[in-house]
């Protein structure tokens, strides 16, 4: 069983180095294919592993093994391990499951591209990271992986590195994500110096030791890390941004690797956070923050990937929620299903953005629904999923969460249910505005000049771009049963052994009611978006320029975080060295003829190149001459 | 009959300054080698010397040491002036100074 988890890690390797030694020996169409095949064997072997997992007695679905070890010191000890538990053979299934589909539909959207091998390594690679991630059994190989998925991310955000705005993103994520990388670096650093260990199984075991200010500290450090990753305030200001990237780059991000890896790191390490109950309680308010924030955001966006960006930023909260209330189950379910209906969405956005010839924009689409119903038809199951309508897969995955806030009944638990609820609201509004400035409502007249012909041509897509769809919409559709309330407990049961503290879960009846509020919030939602965008009227605008014109401002605007890291960082740096240039070089060195500095340091540059002569015996007498005088020195000074 | 170590390092330092001289007097590569040589022998000389009165082996392994570098050294030295006369340059160390500042 370890052999195929070694396996599943291995072959996105292989597929890096056989695509960067062999890809121009490759056919263009032969890199991507040979992608997607790596992918599916890492698929078969993830699932065979997860089988055969499942087929053990239920207190030996923990396995770990090490490769070799990297360093050891007394006790001390790190190795390239895998951790083969419950939850490693969940992630393993979504990274490289859903990974599969979003290398076949890259093979026909990045079609005509003239780099896709280099394309499909870094993908290969962005997986292979984040497998890294997830199998480890330690924290220091974690970190290895965290920091081979921020530079995979950044490798593919700016994969068209010949658009500015492509690089700028690519370096925002980078940089973003190193602030998170040194909060859970010093973060590790100081769980070893508390607890002398990096190993899982070590720190899980010696966790009660530490005192809750010990815990609260690491934890609050993992949780910098976790943030940046998962792009949570007040780091999430790079995921937006990340969308200049190609569209199955951020449908890999937002679904299969990166951003789930906060919740990860936060489901992991539960028995570390369970002592540090006042960190969690920070999560679950900074998932509440952020998924509304997001949700609000969401609604005034017009770029149909930056829409759906930042309703991964807002789902992730709801995940951060779950994890907050130590509903860890139902914050991976819920990664789980959102894994399936995200990369749903932004592939269907690719069918979009395909069939328009590049344009992201929602005010040149519009009508068309005519033109592409299937895309329009699995639109609707991710559309529908995302707003957790009853039964899509959304739809119990978030109640699950939600209904675990109920189950708590704090004041924590409180403001995640209504804030949860809230934010289905807004999760409705955006989800069915999309859905509707980009199929219903009149054709703009780009969209008529430039769709009708290009799918009369091509179709909706290719099928290596459609069959990955279909196959993500069923999941949409369906994998939400896995967890019908009351039914059936596939997900709780199967992760309930990750947490050696137990883990909260609503009785059937909070989720049932809490699917019932749920549904009706999302539909009133839906309702709103389509009283004010099915149709063209000018109520929006009204409402942006009036009565609702600060908010809509502050929303436009992201809520002004860019504008706060511009005046903290930016502005200070450009100030100090305006000054510095301006005032010191200007005022200090006035004295000086112009060029002075570069006259002066050429004078004493002339006057001691005469000693380099060029002929070799005279440094030879130097040398000599030098060295019997520091040894005549030796003899005056005596001993 | 046994001769002290000042003898020795008498023998070395005329040995060394005789080299030295060399190395800063003549103006051909062969010869300079050839002083260098000398530098390094009078070295090991010392070496030696030392490591006799002490009793260890420490200073003789130092000079076998030398003795590799030594060669070493000479294969290069030897090989660039080899090279120089191929291509017919002068082969005097006042003429090749483009190393000049």
């Amino acid at each position: 069983m370890t052999e195929l988890v070694w396996i599943t890690l291995a072959l996105p390797l292989v597929g890096v180095a056989l695509l960067a030694i062999f890809g121009n020996k490759l056919p263009a169409r032969g890199a991507g294919l040979l992608a997607s095949l790596i992918m599916l064997a890492a698929f078969g072997a993830a699932t065979v592993a997860l089988i055969l997992l499942a087929s053990k007695p239920e207190d030996q679905r923990q396995v770990t093994e090490t490769a070799w070890t990297w360093l050891s010191a007394g006790d001390f000890r790190v190795g390239f391990d895998i951790w083969f538990d419950q939850l490693t053979a969940l992630m393993l299934m979504v990274v490289t499951g859903v990974g599969f589909l979003i290398h076949v539909f890259s093979i026909g959207y990045m079609k005509g591209d003239s780099q896709e091998r280099r394309f499909f390594a870094y993908m290969n690679m962005f997986v292979f990271s984040m497998l890294v991630l997830v199998v480890s059994g330690n924290l220091v190989q974690l970190l290895i992986g965290w920091g081979l998925v921020g530079l995979s991310s950044y490798l593919l955000i700016g994969f068209w590195h010949h658009k500015t705005s492509a690089v700028k993103a690519a370096k925002k994520a980078f940089i973003m994500n190193a602030i998170g990388d040194v909060g859970l670096a010093v973060g590790i650093f100081l769980i070893f110096v508390d607890l002398g260990t990096v190993s899982y199984s070590g720190v899980f075991a010696s966790a009660n030791t530490l005192s809750e200010t010990q815990a609260s500290i690491a934890c609050l450090l993992l949780l910098v890390g976790a943030l940046a990753k998962s792009a949570q305030i007040p780091l999430h200001t790079w995921l937006p941004d990340a969308m200049e990237g190609p569209t199955p780059v951020s449908a890999l991000i937002h679904a299969a690797t990166m951003v789930t890896a906060g919740v990860y790191l936060i489901a992991r390490m539960n028995p570390l956070f369970f002592y540090a109950p006042k960190v969690l309680d920070l999560i679950v308010i900074i998932g509440v923050v952020g998924l509304l924030m997001a949700g609000a955001i969401a609604i005034v966006q017009t770029d149909i990937k930056r829409i759906i960006a930042f309703s991964t930023m807002s789902q992730i909260a709801y995940m951060f929620v779950g994890v907050g209330l130590s509903a860890y189950w139902a914050g991976i379910f819920h990664l789980f299903t959102h894994a399936f209906f995200k990369a749903l969405l932004f592939m269907g956005a690719g069918l979009v953005i395909h069939a328009l010839n590049g344009e992201q924009d929602t005010r040149n689409m519009g009508g068309l629904r005519k033109l592409m119903p299937k895309t329009y038809f699995c639109f609707i199951i991710g559309g529908l999923a995302l707003t957790g309508i009853f039964p899509f897969s959304g739809g119990f995955s978030k109640d699950a969460i939600l209904g675990a806030g109920l189950h708590v009944d704090s004041t924590i638990g409180w403001i995640a249910y209504v804030g949860g609820l809230l934010g289905a609201l807004m999760t409705g509004i955006y989800t069915f505005r999309l859905i509707f400035l980009v199929f219903h409502r009149r054709m703009s007249p780009y969209a008529e000049k430039v769709a009708p012909p290009l799918i009369k041509h091509h179709g909706e897509g290719p099928s290596s771009m459609l069959w990955p769809v279909y196959i993500l919409a069923l999941g949409a559709a369906f994998l939400g049963l896995l967890q019908i309330p009351g039914v059936t407990h596939v997900m709780s049961s199967w992760l309930e052994p990750i947490s050696p503290y137990g883990m909260v879960e609503a009785t059937a009846g909070q989720e049932w009611l809490t699917t019932l509020i749920g549904s009706v919030v999302g539909v009133i939602g839906i309702i709103i978006a389509a009283h004010l965008y099915l149709r063209e009227n000018d109520a929006p605008e009204r409402i942006r320029l009036g009565r609702g014109r600060l908010i809509a401002h502050a929303l436009e605007r992201r809520c002004y975080w860019d504008n706060l890291y511009e005046w903290m960082f930016e502005r200070p740096t450009q100030w100090a060295a305006s000054f510095l240039n301006r005032d010191v070089d200007a005022t200090a060195f006035r004295w000086l003829p112009t060029d002075g500095v570069g006259t002066i340091t050429a004078f004493f540059g002339r006057s001691v190149v005469v000693m380099q002569n060029g002929i070799v015996r005279s440094y030879a007498l130097v040398f000599a001459v030098g060295i019997a005088g520091f040894l005549l020195y030796l003899l005056v000074r005596g001993t | 009959m046994s001769v002290g170590i000042p003898m020795f390092l008498a023998v070395s330092a005329i040995l060394f300054t005789i080299g030295l001289i060399g190395v800063l007097l003549r103006r051909s590569p062969l010869t300079i080698l050839l002083s260098l040589e000398i530098m390094l022998n009078s070295v090991n000389l010392t070496l030696v010397a030392f490591s006799r009165q002490v009793g260890g082996s420490d200073g003789q392994v130092f000079a076998l040491v030398v003795m590799g570098i030594a060669a070493a050294e000479v294969v290069v030295g030897l090989g660039l002036v080899v090279a120089m006369t191929r291509r017919s340059m002068v082969l005097d160390t006042d003429e090749l100074r483009t190393l000049n500042g």
